[in-house]
């Protein structure tokens, strides 16, 4: 056991614990977006962030383990500065129309959603090429939840990866081909992950 | 977006992994499913058929009302579609069922009878349907199609242990240190078990030797596969015993404390060497050295099988040369490390823990044994009789020999599952009664006289219980469609009314108003469940039986510290080769199988979107038999046995190694079960399934 | 499909020591140069030999921009469009060429000759603007040789150093870089075998006490990290050298890998030794084919030399080095990133801890260093020298004499570029300098006079990363400049995580607009917003940097960005 200070309230945890799971013993809730308690975090979203005293940049309390006497604030001016930054940079790219916990986090954080609009936003035709589900990509965040689940966290089926590189990482097949022609076998465990509504069982859809 | 107005928790009606599933409703209607958190058995993984097959219970062609055949007593019945059925009230068809029923008794007695209870059905359906069965109609002629997949797992395993089921549960199976897994294709038949089967080789680097005459796609992650001809799998396990007492790799000390007959079991392995077993089976005796090595000198070991082992004329004997190796090497009754057949239905575990065999009652009670019988009699107001009744397929030669002419069936579909297809449907069309509650009209239901329309997994409660006797909840949804009833409450009115007609008083009780009334008469009968109960379990969400008593945990892996005949027990093994050979005119052996998107006699899920992405079966032929019968992809094939053809498409594909073709079983325009051989296994009475032999021809020849 | 070229791979894959999934990158790089591209079928054979998934691969694949699934042509021109070669016209001849070729960017010619690609920094900035014909590096590239260009002519790189007492550069000219004999008459390798004869702990305080900093950026103390990864003994530990060099303005590495290779093995093999370690890695990018085949020949000579192998020079010590060529991604230089290259997988950086030290590549204890670090470590122990000397620079940009410079530690930035670097070219004014290259900053002119060294930049805000310098001269502007940046984050953010993925282009965007047409009333906010959330929250460095530019001229010229600030001129 170790003790730590989060937002001034003095907790006590297991030394293995991430910071977010320490906030979570007293009550403190951080919000995430590619974090998902089946999958091993990749912390790659940056919404989880909080201030450490003395770290030179914000960290992901996700992935972050505590320390002895750390002093953490989770919702300092920083962090609340990044994370609406985050939302509002995601919505600019993003149709969010139907991902209900980042609508949530945005009101929350006062996120302005039309702050990118005049920028590019990544929009794609709807892939609807299986009697199963749905996926339509410009709903898609690149939380890479999916593959994670579809790969090693979950199924060994190996039948969706991230492609291309930096704004234009994708979700793809192999060889972007349909996926009753790649090694899906339909479990459909990656539209349980699917925190944006991009991958939906089709009749949920209609 | 079309979101839905409530979430019920349930348990997968599919196969034996028994996922726990929410089904997210809309307006009665299931509109999609997904997996809950971290609960066992699944952990929040699902496959296909669990996610998107349960749309079957809102198919047209559920059964809405009773039906009674319009041609009835026309002898031999004729198959008949929808058409050949009037639609009934319920009571004028339970009492027409009842009268027939209650005539037969009266004027035959209860040998006339035959039965089926049902793996899809739950505890509580197949607890009271053997009631009545045992205690009204009198006779312990009663089976269901375990009989077909494991029936050889249950007999070797009983014999060698004591006990059938799986010994360790599926939470373990992500940590195993090595494993092997043998005549099952599990990635397509148990899928969800496959992912922690994958997980434990990708993540904890645990060793898989898959034993399978298949290239399955469990192959392509195992350290060594052994790919043995069809049928040599007692070659295989017998040198690979040979080798590990050679060796000098087996577990004294376990052998000494927990086993008996160890000595002259070794003393017949002498012949059984790896290069004896290589000529026989074709795997390198190499392989089977260090396959045996491996196996032998692992700290935690589990061996896992479906039906490729059990469905065999030597079935029983392919178990217990399982059984044996596990006892040398003492690998049992540890987590990770036991034997493991997988189970093929939702509830077929639960099925035959509930009294669905001739032999037993619930908790495996032997029908012979008087204690038992007395204290069913005692509970149930009734005489009991004490000798075991006929399984699956003798009461289907029964009805051949005239001797069984009534038939209750509920939820089975022999017609689809049943060896030799052509001869069982003759048996069917000379029977005199065939009353059946099913929800859809599946082939046996169109021989039927009258159908009563079952309520399906989703519209009652009950329990199931899962490959790892892990028992847990279905819960109603919605209700039935029509004047669909759960099986119980059918069962109940059908078996008061018999029990009224044929003047049999006290009733042996049949006024049941919930499944969990049900449940708990079976727990206070049967030891292994007396610490369950419906509330329990929707507290905990699933309890592994054995459990004694409600402080008991539950028992997650069995065999700690004893088994239940006490010691484990060494059986010594001939090669019997008995299955039916190839010849010039029929050079092909045929194997049959399961696919990922269908299940069963495919009676749901071909009535589902399942069939969409699956909608035929397919023949699979090895590249280099295509090219010498001149055969191409897609082609209509026509397979024939000496016991009738079928027509299909070829897949070319070198799963299946030369020789040797692969047909599904889901597919009644493409019965394979026309094709195979009712050559049984002498001691489980399972059929031969997995090897027949077949000739092919291009349908356009 | 060529079914020999599918039997030469397949040889190839036949051949490797280990089938697994390190062997990735190469394997790809293998079918690359065999047919153009990455076929479906060598993706397949691939797939089943080094037991990784098809899609995987192709996720790979995609990844790196030096590796093709579509068909590529017998030349592929690369130009660099990086700050320095572009604000030296490689747009324009980019443009000019295609324009000769008939022929849009990315696309090969119908007949499958050429293909024109732009590339961000080839590690040529003292020759900008240049270009890359295949292999071979061209400088000084124009639209007026643009016949050349297309037939891989031109002038070569020089790869020389200044220095008044060299120490790194010492050997530079004096020696063939791939002789052997050469490297040991000038004192080579001495310094490892005066490493051999002292135990381990005494190299690492050695190294400590030299107070080495790293010189590929971070500035990390070398001795340390020596001394964490050897902690450890039971483990395999790895030595890796970071050859990636890809920021724009750097290119210390490659010619000190030209000039002095064996130099950087001899600081590898004593680091090796320190730390218990038996294999090594040297990932060089992808785009430096010169110095991976002359690296590769160092390897084989020091080998047959008893300096590489078993049992190195009767010591009883073993160390064995394998090249790993990058593919075409700036990331991989990232420590992290580079690790999961090498074990096959897209280069997305690690969240850290665990640190390398801790877990690196394949998960073991890692000791990661630059190129000029570890031929800094050879000196250490051949010539006892402390830190008191010397660092490698890189000057680029308007000056007359842009190239490498080895000067101590502390001499004054403007010192550096007027007397050193002869000034300005004509002798303009000078508009800007920045250090870090394209993560570092515009240095405010009150700074020009800095002494470069740690503790003075750092009180002063500012960085010099690898030893980067560009001089932008009064001829250049500054949204223009800045607009080359931000491409180049753009398009080398790997997109992992959110603020750098989401920022890079959005900060790009903006620039590029503001460049074109001027600020809208908003966008300095935004750009704040923008830069300060990669800044404090991105995943690696190159995010936690990628603003740095961008910040640092809202804050010397903020009516830039602001509308009422006018148009621009
Ligand atoms: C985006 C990015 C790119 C980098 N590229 C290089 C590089 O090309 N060469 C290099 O030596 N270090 C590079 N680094 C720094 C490495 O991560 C690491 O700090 C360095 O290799 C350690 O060696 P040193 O201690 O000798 O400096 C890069 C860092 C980042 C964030
Ligand atoms: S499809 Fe859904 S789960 Fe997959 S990366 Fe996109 S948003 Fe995440
Ligand atoms: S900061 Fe940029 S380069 Fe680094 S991990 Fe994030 S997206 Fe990738
Ligand atoms: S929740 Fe995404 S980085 Fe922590």
């Amino acid at each position: 056991m170790i003790g730590l200070f989060i937002d001034d309230i003095e907790v006590e945890c297991d030394e293995e614990m991430t910071i977010m799971k320490a906030a979570e013993s007293v009550g403190i809730e951080i919000p995430t977006i590619c974090y998902h308690e089946k999958l091993t975090p990749p912390g790659l979203c940056r919404q989880c962030v909080v201030e450490v005293e003395g770290a030179r940049v914000l960290l992901p309390s996700c992935v972050t383990k505590v320390r002895e006497g750390m002093k953490v604030k989770t919702n300092s001016p920083r962090v609340q500065r990044v994370r609406k930054t985050i939302l509002e940079m995601l919505a600019g790219s993003t149709d969010l129309s139907n991902a209900q916990g980042l609508q949530e986090q945005m009101k929350e954080s006062g996120a302005d959603s039309k702050r990118f609009d005049n920028s590019e936003k990544r929009v794609f035709p709807i892939k609807d090429d299986n009697p199963f589900y749905i996926r339509d990509y410009s709903k898609c965040i690149v939380c890479e939840r999916c593959v994670q689940v579809c790969s090693e966290d979950i199924q060994f089926s190996y039948a969706l990866t991230t492609s291309g590189r930096g704004y234009e990482n994708r979700i793809s097949t192999y060889y972007d081909k349909e996926l009753p022609q790649t090694s899906c076998v339909f479990c459909g465990n990656c539209i349980d992950v699917c925190p944006t509504g991009a991958l939906i069982a089709r009749k949920e859809s209609l | 977006m079309n979101t839905y107005d409530r979430i019920v928790r349930t348990t997968c009606p599919y196969c034996g992994v028994g996922c726990q599933l929410d089904l997210n409703i809309k307006d009665n209607s299931i509109i999609s499913a997904i997996a809950p958190g971290n609960i066992a058995p699944n952990y929040g993984r699902l496959c296909v058929k669990g996610r998107f097959g349960t749309d079957f219970t809102h198919h047209k062609s559920r059964l809405k009302k009773p039906l009674i055949r319009k041609d009835l007593d026309v002898l031999p019945r004729i198959p008949c579609g929808i058409d050949g059925f009037r639609e009934a009230e319920w009571e004028e068809a339970l009492e027409l069922a009842a009268d027939r029923i209650s005539n037969t008794y009266l004027k035959k007695g209860s040998s006339a009878f035959g039965t089926f209870c049902c793996a899809k059905a739950t505890n509580e359906d197949n607890y009271l349907f053997q009631k009545f069965v045992r205690s009204v109609l009198k006779t312990n002629n009663i089976d269901h199609c375990a009989r077909l997949c494991h029936a050889a797992s249950v007999a070797g395993l009983q014999k060698a242990l004591g006990s059938a089921a799986m010994s360790n549960s599926i939470g373990e199976m992500k940590d195993l240190e090595l494993f092997i897994v043998t005549g099952s294709n599990t990635t397509e038949t148990h899928p969800v078990i496959s992912t922690f089967l994958r997980e434990a080789v990708v993540k904890n680097g645990a060793k898989l030797i898959v034993i399978d005459p298949r290239k399955i796609e469990l192959t392509g992650f195992a350290y060594l596969h052994l790919q043995q001809k069809p049928g040599t799998d007692v070659a295989v396990y017998q040198a690979m015993a040979h080798v590990i007492i050679k060796e000098n790799l087996c577990n004294r000390d376990f052998i000494g404390k927990r086993t008996e007959g160890f000595q002259k079991y070794s003393e017949t392995l002498d012949e059984f060497t790896p290069q004896w077993a290589e000529k026989i089976s074709g795997v390198a005796a190499e392989k089977i050295i260090e396959a045996a090595r491996l196996y032998a000198k692992a700290e935690s070991a589990a061996i896992y099988w479906g039906m490729g082992i059990s469905q065999s004329v030597h079935g029983t004997d392919n178990t217990l040369s399982i059984a044996n190796l596990a006892l040398m090497c003492g690998h049992l009754g540890r987590p990770g490390t036991g034997v493991n057949p997988l189970r093929g239905q939702n509830n077929v575990q639960g099925c035959s823990d509930s009294g669905g065999l001739p032999g037993v009652y619930p908790g495996y009670q032997n029908v012979s044994d008087p204690a038992s019988k007395v204290k069913f009699e005692q509970v149930w107001n009734c005489e009991l009789k004490d000798s075991a009744g006929l399984t699956t397929l003798e009461m289907s030669d029964a009805v051949g020999k005239g001797l069984i002419s009534d038939f209750i069936i509920m939820g089975e579909n022999p017609l689809m599952s049943e060896p030799d297809l052509n001869k069982a449907q003759k048996h069917f069309s000379e029977l005199k009664n065939l009353i059946i509650l099913d929800i859809f009209l599946n082939e046996t239901g169109e021989y039927a006289d009258i159908i009563f329309p079952a309520a399906s997994f989703a519209e009652k409660e009950g329990t199931f219980t899962n490959s790892d006797r892990r028992v847990q909840l279905i819960r109603k949804a919605f209700d039935p469609p029509g004047e669909a009833r759960a099986d119980w409450e059918i069962i109940n009115e059908l078996a008061k009314r018999v029990e009224r007609k044929t003047s049999q008083s006290p009733s042996s009780g049949f006024e049941f108003s919930s499944a969990s009334d049900i449940w708990d008469e079976m727990a206070d009968l049967v030891p292994a469940f007396s610490g369950i109960s419906h509330k329990r379990i929707e507290k905990e969400s699933g309890v592994h039986w054995p459990c004694p008593d409600k402080q008991h945990p539950g028992t997650p892996y069995l065999f700690a510290d004893n088994f239940p005949r006490g010691k484990g027990l060494f059986n010594a093994l001939t090669l019997r080769v008995e299955s039916e050979s190839t010849s010039t005119q029929y050079p092909y052996i045929l194997s049959t199988g399961r696919v990922l998107y269908h299940w069963h006699g495919g009676t749901m899920t071909r009535r589902s979107v399942l069939d969409e992405i699956c909608p035929e079966a397919l023949l699979e032929m090895h590249p280099s038999d295509a090219l010498k019968e001149g055969l191409s992809d897609n082609q209509m094939i026509r397979v024939s046995s000496p016991r009738g053809e079928i027509s299909l498409k070829l897949k070319i594909s070198d799963r299946s190694p030369e020789g040797v073709l692969f047909i599904p079983i889901h597919f009644a325009e493409a019965s394979v079960n026309k094709l195979t051989n009712d050559l049984r296994d002498p001691e489980a009475k399972i059929p031969d399934y997995k090897i027949c032999s077949v000739q092919v021809s291009s349908e356009s020849d | 499909m060529n079914e020999q070229l599918l039997r030469d791979l397949l040889l190839y894959l036949n051949n490797l020591g280990i089938s697994s999934r390190t062997e990735l990158l190469p394997s790809l790089l293998k079918a690359q140069k065999l047919f153009g591209y990455i076929p479906e079928e060598a993706i397949e054979i691939i797939s089943e030999k080094l037991g990784v998934s098809q899609v995987e691969i192709y996720g790979v694949i995609s990844f790196y921009s030096l590796l093709y699934v579509k068909p590529t042509a017998d030349t592929v021109i690369r130009i660099c469009t990086s700050p320095l070669c572009s604000q030296k016209g490689s747009h324009k001849i980019q443009k000019a060429l295609q324009e000769k070729l008939g022929i849009k960017e990315g696309i090969p010619s119908t007949d499958g000759l050429f293909m024109v690609e732009s590339v961000h920094c080839l590690g040529l900035c003292a020759h900008s603007p240049s270009a890359l014909v295949n292999e071979i590096p061209i400088c000084h590239i124009s639209e007026n040789k643009l016949d050349d260009l297309i037939e891989g002519k031109g002038s070569k790189p020089l790869a020389r150093a200044f220095s008044d007492n060299p120490v790194l550069t010492s050997r530079f000219g004096t020696i063939e870089a791939d002789s052997i004999n050469d490297f040991i008459r000038e004192d080579g390798f001495k310094g490892f075998i005066h490493a051999l004869t002292l135990d381990q702990e005494t190299i690492i305080s050695n190294v400590k006490a030299s107070g080495l900093l790293g010189r590929g950026g971070a500035a990390f103390p070398t001795g340390l990290k020596e001394e964490s990864t050897a902690k450890d003994e039971a483990k395999e530990v790895y030595v890796i050298c970071n050859a990636d060099e890809s920021e724009p303005g750097t290119f210390k590495d490659r010619v000190m890998l030209l000039n002095d290779p064996y130099s950087v093995l001899e600081g590898m093999l004593i680091t090796a030794y320190a730390i218990g370690s038996h294999k090594g890695f040297i990932y060089i990018r992808g785009e430096y084919d010169q110095a991976q085949e002359l690296f590769a020949k160092v390897l084989k000579n020091a080998e047959e030399k008893g300096y590489l192998g078993e049992n190195i020079l009767n010591s009883g010590f073993s160390f064995h080095v394998e090249i790993r060529s990058g593919a075409g991604a700036y990331i991989c230089g990232e420590e992290t990133a580079l690790f999961e290259s090498i074990e096959g997988k897209r280069g997305y950086p690690r969240n850290k801890p665990p640190y390398p030290v801790d877990s690196g590549v394949f998960g073991k204890p890692t000791d990661i260093n630059n190129v000029e670090t570890f031929s800094y470590i050879s000196r250490i122990f051949g010539e006892k020298r402390d830190n008191s000397s010397t660092r490698l620079f890189c000057l680029s940009g308007d000056v007359k004499r842009a190239g490498l410079y080895e000067l101590p530690f502390g001499i004054p930035l403007i010192e550096l570029i007027n007397d050193w670097g002869g000034g300005t070219k004509e002798d303009r004014k000078i508009k800007t300098i920045i250090l870090g290259g394209a993560s570092g900053s515009f240095v405010p002119e009150k700074y020009w006079d800095i002494p470069l060294d740690q503790k003075s930049l750092r009180e002063a805000g500012l960085s010099m990363g690898s030893g980067v310098i560009m001089v932008f001269d009064e001829t250049k502007e500054i949204p223009s400049i800045l607009n080359d940046i931000s491409s180049f984050f753009n398009h080398e953010s790997c997109g992992k995580c959110y603020p750098c993925q989401l920022g890079s282009r959005k900060q790009h965007e903006i620039i590029s607009r503001i460049h074109k047409s001027g600020p809208l009333p908003d966008d300095r906010d935004k750009l704040l917003d923008i830069g300060f959330t990669m800044k404090d929250a991105s995943l690696c460095g190159l995010g936690q940097t990628a603003s740095s530019a961008v910040l640092s001229a809202i804050n010397l010229w903020p009516e830039l960005f602001t509308a009422k600030g006018g148009p621009l001129q």
